[in-house]
């Protein structure tokens, strides 16, 4: 597990990196991480698309964010 | 620049820096991969690869049996799907080994060691016939899935009078030559380069299998192989002579027991045959006596059998037994009918009786 510091470090990267993403963009993460709506859900009640669509929209999504986190180690969680 | 306020609370970070993280895992998991990667492996194969890439890949196979066995194994797929909307299910093949972290083709079913043939070196025991019995038991399988020849409707009695809750319908198969053309397919390729001169087949629906696998080999340079139909089980009757010396395939379609191939095998060394290879589409995969000799299946459909004294969890069905006449399983009546009734129940019957 990272320490804490490295973790306060992460979220903070991560806040302002979610603060510029789109409004779609942060609202398909408030009900994915937040609300924890299923991907079904998110797809037949709130966005009316795909549930494909939507993974890969998450997957973009965290994709972005991959560059502002340190790349793990084998054996951490 | 203006930031929007982002609203996650710290449980919704947490669970979001977790994926991050798993994403980050399978992506650098997959860069220490020695191995190339499916696309590269498939560009290879189809020749489309870039020299450079090509190259690489050559190298890599000459020193990595795994990856070795996945390229035999697509291009005998490939191979022997040609022709049979080998596009279509080559472009799910390649959509199926896309995923990142997926090196393996993973075939629906397992081998059965004990029905690999054994090759000359190491690497022939271990893995180039494991592939091409993996892929003709798959392709098998799914010929019957498509043909909706796997019926589970009854409790069926089997001429030994076991009863099972499956039965292989392979009437469905030779409805069309369509549906033939891929199960004489996988046979051919499976007799390719086995030394007999006699096809027998067991049924009807395996004589209609076997005429067209006696055409597709005429034109190699081993023609001349004669068919020869058996009738009936108690006891088997061989339709036309089988010469002396004669090599021979027995096709069988189901394998319970191995009392058909073990009657048929002695009525046929009886006529002094050679040899009897029996060759099974579907090898029911009892646990109980095998009364027969070796054989080979094309592919394996666990079936669930019982004693004719034991109440099996489908007996409520209605049951069916083999009709001599159809040359198939078909729902015995509770009471027999008088020709009227029959005519009157069953009206294609009645229309054939009628026409003038």
């Amino acid at each position: 597990m990272p320490d804490g510091h490295e973790r306060e470090k992460n979220e903070c990267r991560l806040r302002e990196a979610i603060g510029e993403l789109s409004s779609d963009a942060q609202r398909l993460l408030k009900l994915f991480y937040e609300e924890r709506l299923s991907i079904r859900e998110i797809a037949e009640k709130h966005l009316l698309i795909s549930e494909s669509a939507v993974k890969v929209r998450l997957t973009r999504i965290r994709s972005k964010f991959k560059p502002l986190i340190a790349a793990p180690r084998k054996g951490e969680s | 620049m203006t930031q929007r306020k982002a609203s996650l609370s710290t449980g919704a970070l947490d669970a979001l820096l977790a994926d991050i993280r798993s994403d980050l895992w399978s992506t650098t998991d997959n860069h220490r991969s020695p191995h190339p990667d499916p696309d590269k492996l498939l560009e290879y194969a189809t020749h489309s690869a870039p020299s450079l890439v090509g190259k690489q890949v050559q190298e890599h196979l000459t020193v990595c049996p795994d990856c070795s066995s996945r390229l035999d194994a697509f291009k005998a797929a490939a191979q022997v799907w040609e022709g049979l909307d080998g596009d279509a299910r080559i472009e799910r093949f390649r959509k199926r080994l896309h995923p990142p972290g997926q090196h393996e083709l993973a075939f629906p079913v397992e081998d059965k060691p004990s029905l690999i043939p054994k090759g000359n070196s190491a690497k022939d025991h271990v893995i180039q016939p494991r592939t091409e019995q993996s892929i003709r038991e798959w392709i098998t399988r799914q010929i019957l899935r498509d043909a909706e020849a796997i019926e589970t409707d009854c409790d069926y009695v089997l001429p030994n009078g076991l009863h099972s809750d499956t039965h292989i319908n392979l009437g469905r198969i030779c409805r069309s030559e369509s549906t033939l053309a891929p199960i004489v397919r996988v046979l051919d390729e499976m007799l390719t380069g086995r030394n007999f001169d006699t096809l027998v087949s067991t049924s009807w629906a395996l004589a209609t299998i076997a005429r067209r696998l006696v055409i597709r080999r005429s034109a190699l340079p081993s023609r001349g192989i004669r068919h020869v139909t058996v009738e009936g089980y108690d006891p088997p009757s061989i339709l036309e002579g089988v010469p002396s010396g004669a090599n021979v395939i027995l096709l069988v379609d189901v394998v319970v027991t191995g009392s058909q191939i073990a009657t048929v095998t002695e009525e046929l060394k009886r006529q002094n045959a050679a040899s009897v290879k029996a060759i099974a589409i579907v090898d029911a995969d009892y646990s109980g006596e095998r009364v027969s000799g070796p054989f080979e299946a094309l592919c394996h459909v666990p079936i669930n059998i019982a004693a004719p004294n034991q109440s099996s969890r489908w007996s409520d069905r209605p049951r069916a037994q083999f009709n001599p006449v159809a040359g198939r399983m078909t729902v015995k009546k509770l009471k027999p009918r008088s020709p009227t009734e029959f005519l009157e129940q069953d009206s294609a019957a009645r229309q054939f009786l009628e026409i003038r």
